[in-house]
């Protein structure tokens, strides 16, 4: 009797553990630059002010149709940016993306910092769900970026500089444990494959596809590696 | 017994109540900005990086203890910005009205982290200085760029920035 009882704890438990795992998608938005800061410039960052959430948008339906019922679709909008780039151009983009995100069936959270003290893009990788039970299987950037560093603002807060950022320096704060084995990931930002990717590789054990040259978000798609540039 | 089990209980939970921090921020006696009542800035101009320029607390030598390369907050346009063109004040040094918000930014040209300066107004003290040499800003640790493709950060010959 005893035996039956404990035989039966024991399938609960791995019921518990093992039947609903679900697991979670990621795609990550950073910031439009303001108009103010670049249209005096020779080359002038995003004209339009959707280039990041457009494209994430892409992403977001094709996750719609690979992930299962009961996964987890977290789109992650860098807040201030569109903040700043509504008030610019008298907008309410905030409420544009909540919208979007509600057709596309994911959940939207806002990160308003990820800096060199705060760390709340970083603190949701690691803590925002019970990663022992829902691990990562797929991570997405969309955003201005550098070899080193995504931007989640860039010409934004201050003219030509960022300041919310994922530098390489910050990805060992990264748990390994967030992420599941074999976890899609890529960067839709520039130069990635240069360096961010292989650190990404060393600190969270995936694989992260970047490219190594400029990526063109010129043509309202899929955005693609310009001119001498692959994604690798 | 009863004690240190709830002493490793207490340890527990603070332990998990800690928030991460970067390392940008950390092990640094340069990551506390000079604090004064007004200051000196020596305009660095480069068009490739959006740095302005050194910033030291009036009355202090320039030094590496003294000294911050900054980005401007401009609650007033800089002085390029607002008379134009850009960088024509290369080497001039101002009295500076202002803080340092304690702030960093990211300049991704050169993959520093550097002090914020908020800049609430400016006069001209000098306008014929020469150059510095050596280049003293925060590195961001583990960063990446000594030249950027195409460009050199180098390229001018800057005075050196005397020891304190």
């Amino acid at each position: 009797m005893f035996n039956r009882f404990l035989f039966c704890i024991l399938c609960s438990a791995f019921l518990l553990t093992h039947s609903y795992a679900a697991d979670e998608w990621i795609v990550l938005s950073g910031g439009p630059a303001l108009r103010s800061w670049e249209k005096t410039k020779e080359f002038p960052h995003d004209r339009v002010w959707d280039n990041f959430i457009f494209t994430a948008g892409l992403r977001l339906e094709q996750i719609k149709t690979e992930a299962a019922p009961d996964d987890v679709i977290t789109w992650i909008v860098y807040r201030p940016g569109y903040e700043r780039r509504g008030q610019e151009e008298g907008v309410d983009y905030l409420a544009k993306i909540e919208k979007k995100a509600q057709q596309l069936g994911a959940r939207v959270l806002w990160v308003d910092h990820q800096n060199a003290v705060q760390n709340e893009l970083i603190d949701y990788i690691n803590k925002g769900q019970d990663r022992t039970k829902i691990k990562i299987r797929n991570f997405d950037y969309f955003g201005h970026s550098n070899k080193a560093c995504f931007f989640l603002d860039y010409s934004s807060g201050l003219d030509g500089v960022v300041m919310d950022y994922l530098h390489v320096t910050d990805l060992k704060l990264i748990s390994k444990d967030s992420y599941m084995e074999g976890a899609k990931c890529q960067s839709y930002g520039c130069h990635s494959a240069a360096l961010f990717t292989k650190k990404w590789a060393q600190y969270t054990g995936t694989h992260m596809i970047g490219t190594t040259s400029k990526t063109d978000y010129s043509t309202r798609s899929w955005p693609f590696p310009s001119k001498g540039g692959k994604w690798e | 017994m009863m004690k240190r089990l709830l002493f490793c209980s207490i340890f527990l939970v603070l332990a998990g109540c800690a928030t991460t921090s970067s390392g940008p921020s950390n092990n640094s006696a340069l990551d506390t900005p000079p604090v004064a009542s007004s200051y000196v800035g020596r305009r660095l101009f480069s068009d490739k990086f959006m740095y302005w320029g050194y910033v030291k607390p009036e009355g202090s030598s320039w030094g590496k203890n003294s000294t911050r390369l900054v980005i401007f907050q401009e609650n007033v346009p800089a002085p390029d910005r607002a008379e134009g063109p850009r960088g024509r004040d290369d080497n001039f040094e101002y009295r500076l009205k202002g803080y340092f918000s304690g702030k960093k930014a990211y300049e991704p040209k050169t993959d520093y982290l550097l002090d914020v300066f908020v800049l609430d107004g400016y006069e001209v003290l000098s306008a014929n200085n020469p150059p510095f040499t050596t280049f003293i800003p925060i590195r961001t640790p583990g960063g990446y760029i000594t030249k950027p493709r195409g460009t050199s950060v180098s390229s001018k010959p800057r005075g050196t920035l005397e020891q304190e």
